[in-house]
């Protein structure tokens, strides 16, 4: 049974998969303040909590990093999306399409249609 | 569940954390900034928007936790985080871990030091074939119980034959040889054993060099094989010794092989250098095979699988039972036991204390280590205690009780592990001093101290116990401080609470009482000894030299061995500072005592059968060895091979076998001459203590030289010159008329403290009182460190009483009172105790009362007095104090 961690954790991953996808490589502050902007409350405290999920997922092997030069000319690290980031967003997505959709049937189902 | 490549990459993680660190640090550092920029563009001022930022950043302490937990196996990271933070820790307070570590160090190292000595000695089984089903074969008198030295060759083949119950059975001598090697000129006296042919075979001893000895070589062989430490030391391990001829007894044997390193005979603690077969044995030639009433041989046995010890005794008894039928004059009352090897070491007489001694000195250790693991939990307490408020702060920072325990913990089992490091020191180094302390001189003591895996595991194994028992209740205390709490009270409840008083004053009294049991036991083993030194002998050995010769080895006519003997103790009367001289056959808790048993003149029933042990003496040797003559006359000339036999008994033997009667005048035979003559009493000598290191009073007689012949003898020569110049004129006189003829040399104290003789109390009081005063050190440590912290504790306190105006003398005496307490009360509990121990110990306590007051008396005081300084120092420093200070300290 996941636990709110866990489930936070996943979802923040998952945002994380998704804007690197959208936007390119990246660095930290650049991911969380996409993931606050779309996300509206999610993030809007504790940016540090995304640090762990990024690291974890480059042990996992979905994104990979490496030190760039940020727009005001400063040292960060670049995280982007790797192949295999890739494969996993598209999963993951279908995965959260279904769900999505069985959810959407249970609560659009009358009490007549469960006899 | 962990992925294999996140497990690996977190591992390699574990190795390069630093960078990992360094970049975390940055990351955050960057994203801080970039925050903080944003927040300036949005209008906020420089230092509001920094402060918004680390804000909406969040616990950054606990993001890098978060990300290291991420970053590598959390596990081993806690646990170097814990261990490099203990280490520091104990880098800080150096006083106290050391003092913590020495506690260990003597209790673990004490421990193993007396496990080393009593499993070498008593435990370890020999590493032979079976050794776990090998028995040793005693006879004994079947009226009295009491084993008999050996058996004869026809015995032992018959009990061979006939005995279902063993799967083999072996017998050997325990003999001293003289050795002369090929290369060089001089002839060695040493240790062997000559034994059976199926002797190595039956024990699965395989040569390290050539060959053992088999079967055909026990009649007719001249080989001999060697011992790997006689080869070894002798002949610095040269392979081409194999095949080569030396002399033994004078006569050519060949050396056909050389034993494996570990196996050093049968006989435990001592080193057998060579083995021949019997077939060498000095002797008649056709005695030696054949004649029942000859004895020389000890006998081990394997037991046949799936049979009981039972079974096998009650199998010899009916082969004892059928041979006393069969031969009457000389094994009838003779019976035989049969007794685990191990249970028998060295003899079959220690088997049924055998349990005892082992407990005895093991629940020594324990007890050692366990005043060693009190100690450490006092000292921990205390530290505890003085570190509740950096513990407190810990806790408030966030660190979860589990953590801080773990913490706590850590240390404890560091220390342990530290202790046991320098235990291990202490207790190879001790061994080592145990090895060479005291060595009689007549057999190789083997004291097997060798580093023993299994000791080290044990050692290993009692400093995480100890480290962890001592660590669990200060740890779970500590952990457990609230902060808050600590802060109002400033530690002052904390430190002095009455439950953590309680059980510190329990602890000091437990320590108390302890080293009081030890004091106790060490004690009464030193007395023991002390007693055997004063014992009244019977004789006088002070100023006594022996010198023992076997000329049998020379191969001389019975007449020429006599005139040298004659023209030797001639010369050696001569020498000037020489009071007396006279030979005898044995010396005291010799080698080759002789033994028989003994019908007196008339009384044939079996039970009237005694066992008498005797020697061979000249006239002068009563006066020589100052052995009183009670009644009756000493041996004379007219005493000579045509006269009737002649013998001079002691007082013990008069007892048996007369009671109540005169028993000069009467008659009596020797069993071991089946057929030989009665033998006339012509004189009683006083009690005197050569065969039985405890002090037994046995039957004893002796016999004229001039009506028996030996080519063994004993020179025993009194003298006020310095021992060692008379030795070495004695040994010069020796080689003046038989170059080459070994000679083994010592004072008559030396033979009496040999292995046979007193060595074993010697070894029983060293290792005890080491143990008492090891003990002792630890227990006082404790209670010093115990004063110690209190009154540190407690200095505030001080500084109110004083500002109340309590005089400094007060003050000491309050400290000094509280001491005095709680030796008393663990003074009181340990004499309890150590008079349960001393009953229980009864039968070790050789001429000793278990209650000996001079004991108990010495030990209270010494422990009192002791306990009671160690308390004054501290508390003196606490009474000094000035209240000024002391008020102002938290």
């Amino acid at each position: 049974m996941k636990d709110k961690t866990d489930v936070l954790q996943g979802t923040l991953a998952l945002m994380v998969l998704k804007t690197l996808d959208v936007l390119g490589p990246l660095h930290g502050y650049g991911v969380a303040r996409r993931i606050e902007q779309i996300s509206g409350d999610l993030l809007a405290v504790n940016q540090g909590t995304l640090y762990p999920v990024l690291l974890k997922l480059e042990q996992e092997g979905v994104i990979a990093s490496e030190w760039g030069v940020s727009e005001n000319n400063r040292r960060a690290r670049f995280y982007r999306l790797t192949s295999a980031g890739r494969k996993r967003l598209q999963a993951e997505s279908r995965d959260w399409q279904t769900t999505a959709e069985i959810i959407a049937r249970f609560f659009a189902a009358k009490a007549e249609d469960l006899k | 569940m962990m992925r294999i490549r996140q497990l690996s990459v977190r591992a390699v993680n574990l190795l390069t954390r630093r960078s990992l660190d360094s970049r975390l640090r940055s990351e955050i550092e960057d994203h801080i900034a970039l925050q903080t920029e944003d927040n300036i563009r949005a209008g906020m001022p420089a230092e509001e928007a920094r402060r918004q930022a680390v804000l909406k950043f969040g616990a950054v302490e606990a993001v890098k936790e978060d990300y290291r937990d991420q970053q590598s196996l959390p596990f081993f990271e806690n646990l170097l985080r814990d261990l490099r933070y203990a280490i520091r820790m104990l880098w800080k307070a150096p006083a106290f871990s050391a003092v913590a570590v020495i506690v260990l160090a003597l209790g673990i190292g004490a421990n193993t030091a007396i496990f080393s000595v009593i499993d070498s000695v008593l435990l370890r089984p020999l590493p032979v074939r079976d050794a776990d089903r090998l028995v040793v074969v005693p006879l004994a008198s079947s009226r009295t119980g009491d084993y008999l030295p050996d058996m004869s060759y026809p015995d032992y083949a018959d009990y061979k034959a006939q005995v279902t119950a063993f799967s083999d059975m072996i017998a050997y001598s325990l003999d001293s040889g003289a050795i002369t090697l090929s290369d060089q000129s001089t002839t060695r006296v040493e240790f062997l054993n000559y034994v059976t042919g199926n002797f190595f075979s039956a024990l699965g001893v395989r040569a390290l060099l050539g060959r053992m000895i088999q079967p055909d070589d026990e009649r007719n062989g001249e080989v001999v094989v060697l011992g790997y430490s006689f080869w070894k030391q002798h002949l610095s391990g040269d392979p081409s010794i194999i095949g080569k001829s030396i002399v033994l007894n004078g006569r050519p044997v060949t050396v056909i092989g050389v034993a494996p390193k570990q196996f050093h005979g049968v006989t435990s603690f001592v080193e057998t250098e060579v083995y021949a077969p019997l077939g060498e044995k000095p002797g008649n030639v056709h005695d030696k095979w054949t004649a029942r009433n000859e004895g020389g041989l000890l006998a081990l046995a394997h037991l046949k699988p799936g049979v009981s010890l039972a079974e096998a005794r009650a199998s010899v008894r009916v082969v004892a039972a059928r041979l006393a039928a069969q031969y009457p004059e000389v094994d009838k009352d003779v019976s035989a036991d049969v007794l685990p090897e191990r249970l028998a070491r060295p003899g079959p007489g220690i088997a049924s204390a055998w349990p005892l001694i082992v407990s005895v000195f093991l629940g020594l250790a324990f007890v050692v280590l366990g005043v060693a693991c009190v100690n450490l939990v006092n000292l921990l307490l205390a530290r505890a205690q003085v570190r509740a408020g950096e513990i407190a702060v810990r806790a408030s920072l966030g660190a979860s009780p589990g953590r801080l325990m773990r913490q706590l913990l850590t240390e404890s089992l560091l220390l342990g592990c530290m202790g046991g490091a320098a235990g291990l020191l202490v207790s190879a180094w001790s061994t080592s001093l145990l090895a060479r302390v005291g060595r009689p001189i007549d057999v190789p003591i083997r004291l097997d101290f060798s580093f023993d895996w299994r000791i080290f595991a044990y050692a290993f194994a009692v400093s995480i116990f100890a480290g962890t028992l001592a660590g669990v209740t200060p740890a779970f205390r500590a952990s457990r401080v609230k902060l808050n709490t600590w802060l109002h009270e400033s530690g002052r409840t904390l430190t002095g609470g009455r439950r953590t008083h309680r059980f510190r004053n329990a602890m000091v009294i437990t320590q108390v009482g302890g080293c009081f049991v030890l004091l106790i036991v060490g004690g009464l083993f030193i007395r023991v000894l002390e007693r055997t030194q004063d014992m009244d002998l019977g004789f006088d050995p002070h100023n006594v030299s022996i010198a023992q010769m076997d000329l049998s080895s020379m191969g001389l006519t019975q007449k020429r061995a006599i005139e040298f003997y004659d023209e030797l103790i001639r010369n050696v009367r001569a020498l000037p500072g020489v009071e007396s001289a006279a030979y005898s056959r044995t010396r005291p808790f010799g080698n080759s005592n002789m033994g028989t048993l003994v019908a007196a003149e008339g009384k044939t029933a079996g039970k009237d059968h005694q066992i008498g042990m005797y020697d061979y003496v000249e006239p002068q040797y009563f006066s020589t060895v100052r052995i009183a003559l009670l009644q009756g006359r000493n041996f004379a000339e007219s005493d000579n091979a045509n006269s009737p036999r002649v013998a001079i008994i002691n007082q013990e033997m008069a007892r048996r076998f007369w009671p109540n009667e005169d028993a000069v005048g009467k008659r009596f035979r020797m069993l071991s001459n089946p057929g030989g003559p009665l033998i006339q009493v012509i004189g009683i000598a006083k009690n005197a203590v050569t065969n039985d290191p405890t002090g037994r009073r046995i039957p004893y007689f002796y016999l004229p030289f001039t009506q028996n012949y030996s080519s063994f003898h004993v020179l025993n020569v009194r003298s006020s010159l310095d021992a060692k110049n008379l030795s070495a004129e004695i040994e010069r006189n020796v080689h003046k008329l038989m170059p080459g003829l070994a000679v083994m040399l010592m004072t008559m104290q030396d033979s009496l403290q040999s292995a046979n003789g007193f060595f074993i109390f010697h070894l029983a009081s060293d290792i005890a009182g080491a143990m008492a005063v090891i003990g002792f050190i630890v227990a006082l440590v404790g209670i010093y460190g115990l004063i110690s912290y209190s009154a540190a504790g407690r200095t505030h306190e001080v500084g109110v009483r004083m500002a109340l105006g309590a005089m400094r003398r007060e003050v000491l005496f309050m400290f000094l009172r509280e001491g005095t307490v709680l030796v008393g009360i663990g003074l009181a509990i340990g004499a309890l105790l150590a008079f349960g121990v001393a009953r229980l110990m009864k039968d070790l306590l050789i001429g000793v009362s278990p209650y000996d007051p001079l004991t108990f008396i010495a030990a209270a005081v010494s422990v009192a007095a002791a306990a009671i300084f160690a308390s004054y120092v501290p508390a003196r420093h606490a009474a000094r104090l000035d209240p000024m200070v002391a008020l102002r300290h938290e």
